[in-house]
């Protein structure tokens, strides 16, 4: 763990000099003297050994200090944190969308396995998994918006301008993430659950009388869910990926976004600034997941905890 | 971390991409049926997937013997609808160049950065996962965090940060998909030379004399090959997605190659006037990733041997 955050970080880090050409001529364009390159080096501490640069890199960016874009001359930590709110947004949207909409249908397909709609859901759910965010959320812009306008096709509003418009305009992006998660959900849970049905103690709470709505809910439902936890955890990388599309193809004011605005004007410090604190993100949130999921379903921790 | 994170996350959940496993345990008479129809749909969709693919496989090949309007050029006005016509039965594009045209070079690109990658990311994959499980001890310990290393980037972002440093280019963007192919044979690759390093051919072989390579590539990579190539399907799938968004994006292979995410891309301005610019491209992507869904699905199933090795 501690190895991969070091690759990680020192990878990351290495980006500014892997890139063709000189940074500072990329960043001064026409206005290129060698003065002005000796200056940029400096600031950038370009002209440092690497394990002095790459020492003082991270502990900068520890301090969630990733130098300032030369681009906007703004912290690059400050924009990011400026459109963080947005991706988080759209991720937890979607994270809850599809599970709201995952739970009941793996629970009805696993009640009814192999009726008319379980069969219908496992075509449905092959295509959902086979579609691109991107073809996804064009054929959801254009029927729900173009077509139906019940959604906006572009554009924010913050959250405390109207909550309303906010969540409106959040939907169709939300959903197009959330379809993917939706099909691998609801599969992994109906398969969870039709293995829980053949436990002994659903069959003892069936024979006294407990009505099939009860039995899915209070006694299948929560021991088939631990995986479906575990991949919801996961698919935050998933997420993270399609947040970048999605916030291209629908134009909000993302990270997503800004990593690409970065990329196309070779602004390397705020492309660095991001890809760092997502991967360490990403790294921290599965870690914290590995143990969450022993610390949720004690039977993993007799298994695990040697 | 998880053993099953590199993997496509159905195959990572462990769940069949095209058909949810029957009722566990228990088979009424009923779910025979069910499961036989099932059986008889799922053939029928795996040889529509070969058919699918096989005729954008013969039309991207001979792309350049058949007479097609060139990518690059407009051929009528812009926007024409596509019709069931001789000239121009997909349409033309917002600048008149042809749809079916562009579709099919674009299918060359997708379906060669596509393979090549995959290739290239199961023969590195495969070679570094079989001398991990193979070896074990420091090399695995290395090679293995090696690999924790490429995983702990979300696939899309590791992408873009290649692409944000190398100029745009196809051997660039085979060699960034190919980084990101390569994690999950590792994996796999280790897992089975893991299973199958104590089995009595391999001793018996160790005890001719073999050397390691020897064994290697005789006695282990034979057995290991078949499973490795069924899961190559899922992850060209997956990799034609990543290609196919980084195109979309306006990061992919530069114009005027024209690619499907790409033409996605381009249609996409024209969304609420023209809606065929974007849902052509749009559909003959989907099928194909679905093709290789549902292709590589049916291969994991029959060739998968790692259940039955571990166990």
């Amino acid at each position: 763990m501690v190895a991969v955050l070091f690759i990680v970080t020192f990878a990351t880090m290495f980006m500014v000099d892997l890139g063709p050409g000189d940074p500072a001529s990329v960043l001064l364009g026409d206005a290129i003297t060698p003065q002005l390159i000796k200056q940029v080096h400096h600031d950038l501490g370009l002209d440092k050994p690497l394990i002095e640069r790459y020492g003082s890199w991270v502990a900068h960016a520890a301090t969630l200090d990733f130098g300032k874009s030369y681009r906007t001359k703004q912290p690059v930590w400050s924009s990011i944190r400026q459109r963080l709110p947005v991706t988080l947004e759209l991720a937890l949207l979607a994270q809850l969308l599809a599970l709201l909409v995952a739970i009941p249908v793996a629970l009805w397909t696993a009640y009814r396995a192999d009726g008319r709609l379980d069969r219908l859901w496992s075509v449905g759910s092959s295509l959902a998994i086979s579609s691109p965010a991107f073809v996804l959320g064009l054929v959801l812009a254009y029927f729900l918006g173009v077509r139906a306008r019940w959604f906006p096709v572009t554009g924010w509003t913050p959250f405390g301008q109207s909550p309303l418009d906010n969540l409106r305009g959040a939907f169709l992006p939300a959903l197009t993430l959330a379809v993917g998660e939706i099909a691998v959900y609801s599969r992994l849970l109906r398969a969870d659950i039709i293995a829980t049905l053949q436990e002994d103690y659903v069959l003892a709470a069936r024979s006294r009388g407990l009505s099939d709505l009860y039995v899915l809910v209070r006694h299948a439902l929560r021991p088939s869910s631990f995986s479906l936890l575990t991949l919801a955890g996961l698919s935050l990388g998933r997420l993270i990926g399609g947040a970048v599309v999605v916030e291209s193809l629908f134009a909000l004011p993302g990270v997503g976004q800004l990593l690409i605005i970065s990329i196309n004007t070779k602004d390397v410090l705020t492309v660095q600034g991001i890809v760092v604190f997502v991967a360490l993100a990403y790294v921290v949130i599965n870690a914290t997941i590995d143990v969450g999921y022993a610390w949720l379903d004690p039977r993993v921790r007799g298994v695990y905890a040697r | 971390m998880t053993a099953i994170e590199g993997l496509p996350v159905t195959v990572a959940a462990g769940i069949d991409p095209t058909m949810p496993p029957g009722p566990g345990g228990r088979s009424t008479a009923s779910g025979v049926a069910t499961t036989r129809r099932r059986g008889r749909a799922s053939r029928v969709m795996a040889i529509l997937a070969i058919m699918w693919l096989g005729l954008v496989l013969v039309l991207a090949i001979g792309a350049d013997l058949l007479p097609l309007a060139p990518y690059d050029a407009p051929v009528g006005g812009p926007r024409e609808t596509p019709g069931l016509r001789l000239h121009e039965p997909l349409g033309t594009d917002a600048i008149g160049r042809s749809q079916l045209s562009r579709a099919i070079y674009g299918a060359r690109v997708s379906l060669s950065v596509g393979i090549l990658s995959v290739l290239l990311g199961l023969a590195a994959g495969g070679t570094l996962g079989m001398i991990a499980g193979y070896f074990g001890g420091k090399l695995d310990a290395v090679i293995g965090t090696l690999n924790d290393s490429v995983l702990a980037f979300p696939p899309l972002v590791l992408l873009l940060a290649i692409t944000a440093i190398f100029r745009q280019s196809l051997p660039t963007l085979i060699g960034s998909l190919a980084v990101l192919s390569t994690p999950s044979f590792v994996r796999l690759a280790r897992a089975g030379a893991l299973s199958y390093k104590e089995r009595e051919f391999v001793i018996a072989a160790r005890s001719m004399g073999a050397s390691h390579a020897r064994i290697l590539t005789r006695e282990l990579l034979p057995n290991l090959m078949f499973s490795l190539l069924s899961y190559s399907f899922l992850i060209v799938a997956v990799i034609i997605v990543a290609e196919g968004s980084l195109s979309f994006l306006g990061l992919g292979i530069p114009p005027p190659t024209p690619s499907w995410g790409g033409m996605v891309a381009t249609g996409r301005d024209y969304l609420a006037t023209d809606p065929q610019l974007v849902f052509t491209p749009a559909v003959i992507f989907l099928l194909t990733v679905l093709s290789f869904n549902v292709l590589g699905d049916r291969a994991r199933r029959r060739f998968d041997t790692r259940a039955s090795a571990l166990s």
